[in-house]
């Protein structure tokens, strides 16, 4: 922890604060079908021929559950369509590899994990998506996921601001321009700068390299069928193989990988991610993806403030927000700079802090950021490996996915789930004085509590869930690298990713089987929607009633009052909920560590 | 033709699973309206 990466964090927080309000005023106008922006002259004649292609009126308004239709229609064909291009992409041009059609239950599960914006990868990028399938299936869902996300943040903070109305915005225009003013004009500033940094962006046949050292090593040997052979004891039998050649991946990747941060999608190209070289190419470039990750998160707690006329307000979740970014990111640095005391006893690395799984371009530093940023964000992205993090280490991605990835969050998906937060907190502080709860001249009645739970209900039955049966059943034990405590974090921080749309992989875990396939598309699913239609039907609920005065027993949604309470529910909301998994996996893990066993 | 029609199955029964859950958030959107 020296003064060059205390200088970074600060730096680092500095252009996070300072893109907060131009941006978050530039979404205000976004997201108001009337507003003006410096694109209108070239995109707003887009903008009008796509509503007349679509047969979308944009002056006529939905009410909450003709948006959340809109919505799923969308998601719906969406997915099918990705499921479509996947399963086909061995007949369909711009695949120079020659690369074959994806299994059905590894489509399912891609074609749902980028509908959700959860870019969950159960498979290699470079060795299984061709040309096609990464541009058209998968990075057209970038957009599209992203988009959902924005808007239904959009119109939850309309149902907040607007009062005795009957309708949250139109689905259709809402979507329209998000994608058009907001995601692709920094997408392409976003993707040429990365080219400049040395990202690639071609459509060439990957290169075979030939190597000056030739490498021998020892695989698996395989019959006709390409099954392995196994000796009479039922072990793999192996033979040596001599590696004279390297294939490097090419390919149109900076286009894909300015959504990817931006949109907080996070699906790497290549199977290594961020830490790839070509995917990731410099400090710089490191940087500015981590900067990409949380900056609409970000600007969204301003356009809430501009909206609900309460800027104040905006900066308080931003405040709260930020509490938690930074204890995150201090506790994810001191435990991996700390180290891991064994191999310390061992004399392995001892000055060098928990170097394993992380790409030595980067170091500790930028690998616990980047790990902290991209699981404050619904992001899956990594630059480094989340499953050789020290316990503690790994237990702050693991908390941040589980807390709703709120601090910041998801395009949109952070927004509306703090919003979760924000209402029972009011409600708490209401409970306390013995007052009726009220939030911005609302009243927060029987009905918005009751959608407001079901939102946050459904993510830890569904965690919990899935992760029970996985860890008593032979389908989801015998994918696992590790068994103890270890095996149990690599399952529950897979259907943790999966049902908060984040996407990062523990490792560790072999998920491309038919069932953690299926089961991680369904916990997708279910995460995704399952929260987002009681949300739009609070966004309904909200915009219908009347404002009321504020009076002496309103709790004030300003201050440091607000901020404290509201981080400590989300503290604490999370910690009852997933305490006692957590303990099972990462803690106790944590604690037999420190008594010199390893799993 | 008995590997072809178990591909076609197993299509038919993730595309079958995408449009039930799809289905099913309508109903539960409905569920919430009644609540």
């Amino acid at each position: 922890m020296n003064s060059h990466q205390w200088l970074e964090l600060a730096v680092y927080i500095a252009a996070l604060v300072l893109v907060t309000k131009p941006l978050g005023l530039y979404i205000n106008r976004v997201l108001n079908p009337a507003g003006r922006t410096w694109l209108d002259p070239v995109l707003r004649p887009l903008e009008n021929l796509t509503y007349r292609v679509l047969g979308v009126n944009p002056a006529r308004e939905h009410d909450w559950k003709q948006y959340a239709f809109a919505m799923l229609l969308f998601s719906l064909v969406s997915c099918l369509f990705t499921y479509a291009i996947l399963r086909l992409q061995d007949i369909l041009p711009l695949n120079p590899q020659h690369l074959g059609a994806l299994s059905q239950h590894l489509a399912f599960n891609t074609a749902v994990s980028f509908t959700t914006n959860t870019n969950w990868q159960s498979y290699g990028g470079e060795s299984t998506m061709s040309y096609l399938s990464q541009m058209v299936a998968l990075a057209i869902q970038n957009f599209f996921s992203a988009a959902v996300g924005i808007a239904v943040a959009g119109a939850l903070v309309r149902g907040i601001a607007r009062h005795t109305a009957q309708t949250i915005g139109n689905f259709w225009v809402d979507l329209t321009r998000i994608i058009y003013y907001l995601l692709l004009p920094i997408c392409l500033v976003l993707a040429l700068f990365f080219v400049s940094q040395g990202m690639i962006q071609n459509f060439k046949p990957y290169t075979a390299a030939r190597l000056i050292e030739p490498q021998t090593v020892s695989v698996p040997k395989t019959d006709a069928n390409g099954k392995p052979v196994v000796d009479a004891q039922g072990n793999p039998v192996m033979v040596n193989q001599t590696l004279d050649t390297q294939t490097i991946v090419q390919g149109p990747m900076a286009s894909q990988m300015a959504i990817k941060m931006l949109g907080t999608n996070g699906g790497g190209y290549t199977n290594a991610n961020a830490t790839h070289p070509f995917e990731n190419p410099t400090p710089l470039s490191n940087f500015f993806q981590m900067l990409a990750l949380l900056c609409i998160g970000s600007a969204m707690t301003y356009h809430l403030g501009r909206e609900t006329k309460n800027q104040k307000h905006g900066w308080a979740v931003w405040s709260a927000m930020f509490a938690m970014f930074l204890a995150g990111v201090l506790v994810c640095w001191w435990a991996e700079a700390r180290g891991n005391p064994i191999h310390q006893q061992l004399g392995v690395a001892a000055a060098d802090g928990n170097l394993e799984g992380k790409e030595v371009r980067f170091g500790i530093f930028d690998s616990a950021l980047f790990a902290t940023v991209t699981t404050d964000a619904s992001c899956g992205a990594v630059n480094s490996m989340h499953d050789s993090f020290t316990p503690v280490g790994g237990l702050v991605p693991m908390f941040n996915i589980q807390t709703g990835e709120v601090i910041f969050g998801g395009v949109g998906a952070g927004l509306y789930g703090m919003l979760i937060f924000v209402i029972l907190a009011v409600f708490i502080a209401g409970l306390m004085v013995g007052r009726t709860p009220e939030y911005l001249g609302k009243k927060i009645e029987a009905y918005d509590v009751k959608m407001t739970l079901l939102a946050f209900v459904i993510l830890a039955f569904i965690i919990l869930g899935f992760t029970a049966w996985a860890s008593v059943s032979n389908w989801g034990t015998s994918s696992l690298a590790n068994q103890g405590p270890h095996g149990l974090s690599e399952m529950l921080y897979a259907y943790t990713s999966g049902a908060g749309n984040n996407g990062s992989a523990f490792a560790g875990l072999n998920a491309n089987t038919p069932w953690w396939d299926t089961t991680l598309g369904i916990d997708m699913l279910l995460g995704r929607f399952g929260m987002i239609v009681p949300l739009l039907a609070l966004a309904g609920s909200l915009a219908r009633k009347k404002i009321v005065p504020a009076s002496v027993g309103t709790f004030p949604v300003t201050g440091v009052t607000f901020v404290v309470l509201l981080v400590g529910t989300v503290i604490l909301v999370g910690a009852l909920t997933f305490l006692p998994a957590l303990t099972l996996g990462p803690i106790v893990e944590h604690l037999l560590m420190l008594k010199g066993t390893l799993f | 033709m008995p590997m072809v029609r178990l591909k076609i199955m197993l299509d038919v029964i993730y595309i079958g699973i995408v449009i039930a859950f799809f289905a099913a958030f309508l109903l539960y959107a409905r569920g919430c309206e009644n609540l």
